[in-house]
């Protein structure tokens, strides 16, 4: 737990068990959002359904927004976040294969491990499918290791990238979740598919 | 009218926290500037000047001695004042440092002192500070 | 589905992220983190004694290689090669201030002590360090000055010498051995040593890796 272990000194026991209730946290909240529903999750890219984007994109801008605020008043530290690195390559490539994936089972990792909590045999399969993927990555690394590490730039931050402030460009990021959220209702009516939406 | 009643919690929470913001911005009794920035100065060694450069300090310069004696070799008198380094951030010399409009130097016999409390008064904001070599 | 107190809902959310985005859009945030605690509180860390060890304690920690302290010379490289101190790393102080020391600082278990020539840079990088919240950093009173006039030039007058001041006196002598051999290596070992003991950025923990 970075941002907050690095301000209070706390046992590892209580760092672990804040992690484990964020992920219980997080696990209950797909589920009652509906996303362990592979028609839900499948619906963002059909236009019947943009839950999916709704959701996740309000969290991401709440806990950008909150994160910030909390920076600002000395409460949390912000330099112990993970920058995940950034490689070109892979990252377009792991997108590509990520989103035909996901459009396929209908399911991407995390939705796919809270499908598979409340028995759904396809998410088991497809949970079954991503760690062989996963473990063949690991085996045949050597031989893509120049693809995935082609073109690295970096813990780039987008702020930093564009030389604005880190507040201005959560401003700009909500008012694109805004702008976003109102085509994805657009979209909504006009790809309606009531045969599934009333069954969701 | 209706449209307070409708959005008040929404209202709260913005006065809350702007009132936060204003509070974390404005208080003299914390830190609010970047540190890395704010420690620049003792980088390059911009901090430190020699009783013949401090003629060309801007404004009226505030002697501050650390040591609790004054002991400046130059200055005029009634500009000098002896603060021992932990009353500095008292209420009254926290005053007196933060409403002075020209430059402070400090000075120690003990560098360490003189070092430390450069460094609060610099993250505390205070740009125009010295250490008398 | 009450789609009426569903739109409300969505338009208090949208208005709260809006001017949490506008408030946030106007503070000088930056990437970089400020002092944290109050500035009375970090001061009187600072000038605490007991944040100053003396080179006759510090002298005892190299000779008895003692694994809780970590020396770190925040002098130039070529005043670190030119007089390297036993079982210290080298930090330029341009490079600890540029730099987020949590990479130099965050065990919590290791005592951190500070040496320059004098108390000055030494000091400052250890209030530097005490501001953002390391309360493990310490400085090495007098520097290397007051270690070379009192460690290396170490000499006994008098007929008689007591328990302690033997032992005293014991831990200078192998100390100012442990130094002189240190700096009587060939440049090309040193260096082989310097690097050794250069710190490398210690990434977080995280992401999918």
């Amino acid at each position: 737990m970075g941002p907050i272990s690095s301000l209070v000194i706390m046992p590892e026991w209580l760092d672990l068990l804040i992690a484990f209730m964020i992920g219980t946290g997080f696990g209950f909240a797909l589920e009652q959002a509906g996303f362990s529903s592979s028609r839900k999750l499948a619906g963002m890219f059909y236009g019947y359904d943009t839950t999916v984007i709704k959701v996740f994109f309000t969290a991401a801008i709440v806990a950008l927004a909150g994160s910030q605020l909390l920076s600002y008043l000395g409460l949390i530290n912000l330099n112990q976040v993970f920058v995940n690195e950034y490689y070109v390559t892979s990252a377009i490539a792991g997108g590509i294969i990520m989103g035909a994936g996901f459009i396929m089972g209908g399911f991407c990792p995390g939705t796919g491990i809270s499908a598979m909590s409340i028995g759904k045999i396809d998410a088991m399969v497809y949970i079954a499918g991503g760690l062989t993927g996963a473990f063949l990555f690991a085996e045949t690394y050597p031989l893509i290791r120049n693809i995935a590490e082609a073109n690295y730039k970096g813990p780039v931050k987008v702020n930093e990238v564009f030389g604005i402030s880190p507040g201005l460009f959560t401003l700009i990021l909500i008012a694109a979740a805004a702008v976003m959220f109102w085509l994805a209702e657009a979209a909504e009516k006009r790809f309606a598919r009531p045969d599934i939406t009333n069954e969701l | 009218m209706k449209v307070l009643k409708q959005y008040w919690i929404v209202l709260l929470i913005i006065l809350a926290t702007i009132t936060a913001v204003f509070v974390k911005g404005f208080s003299r009794n914390s830190f609010r500037y970047d540190a890395v920035k704010r420690a620049e100065p003792s980088v390059n060694k911009a901090n430190i000047i020699t009783p013949g450069q401090t003629a060309r300090l801007p404004g009226d310069i505030l002697w501050i001695d650390l040591d609790g004696v004054k002991n400046f070799s130059t200055g005029p008198d009634e500009k000098v004042i002896s603060i021992p380094a932990d009353s500095i951030l008292t209420k009254t010399y926290k005053k007196l440092i933060f409403k002075h409009k020209g430059s402070i130097v400090i000075k120690s016999a003990d560098k360490a002192i003189s070092a430390g409390v450069w460094m609060i008064l610099a993250q505390m904001g205070i740009k125009n500070v010295y250490i008398l070599n | 589905m009450n789609f009426k107190s569903d739109m409300k809902t969505r338009e208090k959310i949208s208005a709260l992220l809006l001017s949490a985005g506008i408030i946030l859009a106007l503070l000088p945030l930056t990437g970089n983190r400020s002092f944290s605690g109050k500035p009375e509180k970090v001061l009187s860390e600072i000038l605490n004694a007991e944040t100053f060890f003396s080179v006759d304690q510090v002298a005892r920690f190299i000779v008895t290689e003692d694994s809780t302290i970590q020396l770190i010379d925040v002098r130039s490289p070529e005043a670190y090669r030119k007089n390297t101190m036993p079982r210290s790393v080298n930090i330029p102080y341009n490079d600890f201030i540029g730099n987020d020391p949590d990479k130099y600082l965050n065990n919590r278990n290791i005592k951190n002590i500070f040496i320059s020539d004098d108390d000055y840079d030494s000091s400052l990088a250890m209030a530097y360090s005490k501001g953002l919240g390391y309360s493990n950093c310490y400085v090495m009173k007098g520097g290397l000055k007051e270690w070379t006039s009192t460690v290396i030039e170490s000499t006994f007058t008098g007929e008689r010498i007591s328990a302690r001041e033997n032992a005293l006196f014991e831990t200078r002598i192998r100390a100012a051995r442990l130094f002189n051999e240190m700096n009587s290596l060939p440049d090309s070992l040193k260096l082989k040593f310097m690097e050794s003991k250069k710190f490398s950025a210690k990434k977080l923990d995280g992401g999918c890796e």
